[in-house]
């Protein structure tokens, strides 16, 4: 059985995500921290 | 720090360690492998632009959690990452299911909001108002008889028996209340339709 994929038209395989979303990632990174506090307890934050 | 030229481990560990500028060159270095294999399995941009973002925010949490230990493959790592996203993206739409408008078909042009515009609203009020000062005109055993059956709702039994006449007078009274109406609007140059 043929299991290739084929794009359609437009969804070229060089895509690239927006520069927006790539800011978001960023954002969030810069934003994100967690910290453990015992072997089973680890917390996550968001700084503004 | 050349950064261009390390590795996907040295890059990572860089990160882990608080470098954050070595995320945005793991991104740039993947990002068109990622992107296009999200794309080319949800064939939607906006969608395949949020369903990255998510492959990255689940990367970054990993890393900085310190649960990451696939060193050497961390493109394989994140495609399946994007490949769980994609399948959580995908059980999500089967269990809501959505329709786009498109050139044939267009969900909005069966589903009306029957919600009146505020000038249907206007022009609503005004003919109640006109009819109001129409039916004021009429004689009054039809005023009575139009009354009783349009605003109390009672049948023409009930109204011969309010009234003291035969049913037959009732809806007599009736059939001219109606046609002295449709005279006075006809006479005063009211409207009474949107």
């Amino acid at each position: 059985m043929d299991k290739t994929t084929t794009l359609k038209d437009g969804y070229a395989t060089n895509a690239r995500p927006d520069a927006q979303t790539i800011q978001n990632i960023l954002n969030f990174s810069r934003s994100y921290e967690t910290q453990k506090i015992s072997n089973n307890f680890q917390f996550e934050m968001i700084k503004n | 720090m050349d950064y261009k030229a390390m590795t996907d481990a040295e890059l990572v560990k860089l990160y882990i360690n608080g470098k954050e500028q070595a995320l945005s060159f793991l991104i740039a270095k993947h990002e068109q492998r990622i992107f296009s294999y999200i794309l080319s399995k949800i064939q939607n941009r906006d969608l395949a632009n949020d369903v990255f973002q998510d492959t990255f925010v689940k990367i970054i949490k990993t890393l900085r959690k310190g649960n990451y230990n696939e060193e050497g493959k961390f493109l394989q790592w994140s495609l399946r990452i994007a490949h769980n996203l994609v399948i959580d993206h995908f059980r999500r739409q089967k269990r809501i299911p959505t329709i786009a408008p498109n050139d044939e078909y267009d969900i909005f042009k069966i589903l009306k909001d029957e919600t009146p515009t505020a000038e249907n609203e206007m022009i609503k009020v005004q003919i109640e108002k006109d009819l109001h000062k129409l039916i004021l005109l009429l004689p009054e055993e039809q005023l009575e008889v139009l009354k009783l059956r349009h605003f109390s709702g009672l049948s023409f039994k009930d109204i011969a028996e309010q009234t003291g006449v035969s049913i037959n007078t009732a809806l007599g009274r009736m059939r001219y209340a109606l046609i002295n109406l449709r005279k006075l609007m006809l006479d005063n140059k009211v409207t009474l339709s949107m």
